[in-house]
């Protein structure tokens, strides 16, 4: 457990944006783990199996969650297909845009900040692709929804992204201020 | 200003790269821990199912809950009788004779119309009542396929 508590929780943190419920999951992730403890005990792919177990089970987590409260939240829509938000201009990005003399915890946090703050909708698509490396296909199979759509909300995520990390000063100054 | 879907995927690939893994709270293992003793504690009969009980509890439970019936019953009869052999007009009771009549006089004549339907049509509203049930399940679940899920 102590080897993998770290990935686990990792996952269901980022997926849900939510500390306390992605403790929750990683309980459940090892709850399960004990159930098929005989099998994994000599498996070497025993991180591949909780890796995945922790995704669907938080997958599966926010799904309920969603369909629980989208009956109070039906007026409110946060998942707007407005396409000019697609078009709003991002920072002139570059692999080294980021201010490397940032002291590296505090990047890593306010990193963490950013995903947080995005709407579920452009989070979960974009963390199945760039931290799980899981391909769009698999992520429009999982989400049930159609491959455009993955494909959009990954873009936007990412543009909302940038513009995140620019506000919280994590990109250099002429980037930032274009 | 740029727009860059390339350059926006590997600016986002790069931040992604360097973020270690999130430590996970020191509270995760113990609850694991807490959480599989509590499973492997055996449970108290009496939050197991009826048949796990033991044969002294079983056989309480039953007569208990033969003897809160027929006080139920018998409770229910003291009224009906109580109401019946009161002619107490004027008061509450007789509203409540008068309830008790309506709803005997109901009955009864349900079940003269049920008697005097053929028994094929009966059969027949059912299907049609269980026809009509699928129906609606299934538009339910083409809208809520398309309305929903698809979003």
């Amino acid at each position: 457990m102590h080897a993998y508590q770290d990935m686990v929780f990792s996952t269901a943190a980022r997926l849900t944006g939510n500390d306390v419920q992605a403790e929750d999951i990683a309980q459940e992730v090892f709850l399960k783990a004990y159930e098929n403890f005989a099998q994994l005990r000599s498996s070497p792919t025993a991180g591949g199996w909780l890796k995945t177990v922790a995704t669907r089970l938080t997958l599966n987590h926010l799904s309920r969650y969603r369909r629980r409260w989208r009956f109070f939240s039906e007026l409110r829509r946060d998942d707007s297909d407005d396409e000019s938000e697609l078009e709003f201009a991002t920072p002139d990005l570059t692999p080294d845009s980021i201010i490397a003399d940032i002291d590296a915890e505090q990047r890593h946090a306010l990193i963490e900040q950013a995903l947080r703050e995005l709407p579920e909708h452009q989070r979960v698509p974009l963390v199945l692709y760039h931290f799980e490396e899981m391909p769009y296909l698999d992520i429009a199979k999982q989400l049930q929804v159609s491959l455009p759509k993955v494909k959009t909300d990954i873009q936007r995520a990412r543009a909302a992204l940038a513009k995140i990390l620019a506000r919280r000063g994590l990109l250099r100054a002429s980037v930032a201020g274009t | 200003m740029s727009n860059d879907p390339e350059k926006l995927e590997s600016f986002v690939d790069q931040v992604v790269r360097g973020q270690p893994l999130r430590r996970a709270p020191a509270s995760l293992e113990a609850r694991v821990l807490a959480q599989l003793a509590l499973q492997q504690t055996p449970m108290p009969w009496w939050r197991s199912g009826f048949t796990h009980w033991p044969l002294a509890a079983r056989v309480t439970f039953l007569l208990a809950s033969y003897g809160f019936v027929r006080l139920a019953i018998a409770g229910v009869m003291s009224v009906v009788s109580f109401v019946g052999s009161r002619e107490v007009a004027g008061t509450a009771i007789s509203w409540v004779h008068f309830g008790a009549t309506a709803l005997s006089e109901t009955a009864s004549m349900c079940s003269l119309l049920v008697h005097a339907i053929p028994p094929s049509w009966l059969y027949g509203m059912a299907v049609c009542g269980f026809v009509l049930y699928a129906l609606l399940f299934g538009l339910g679940t083409v809208a809520y396929r398309t309305l929903y899920v698809e979003r």
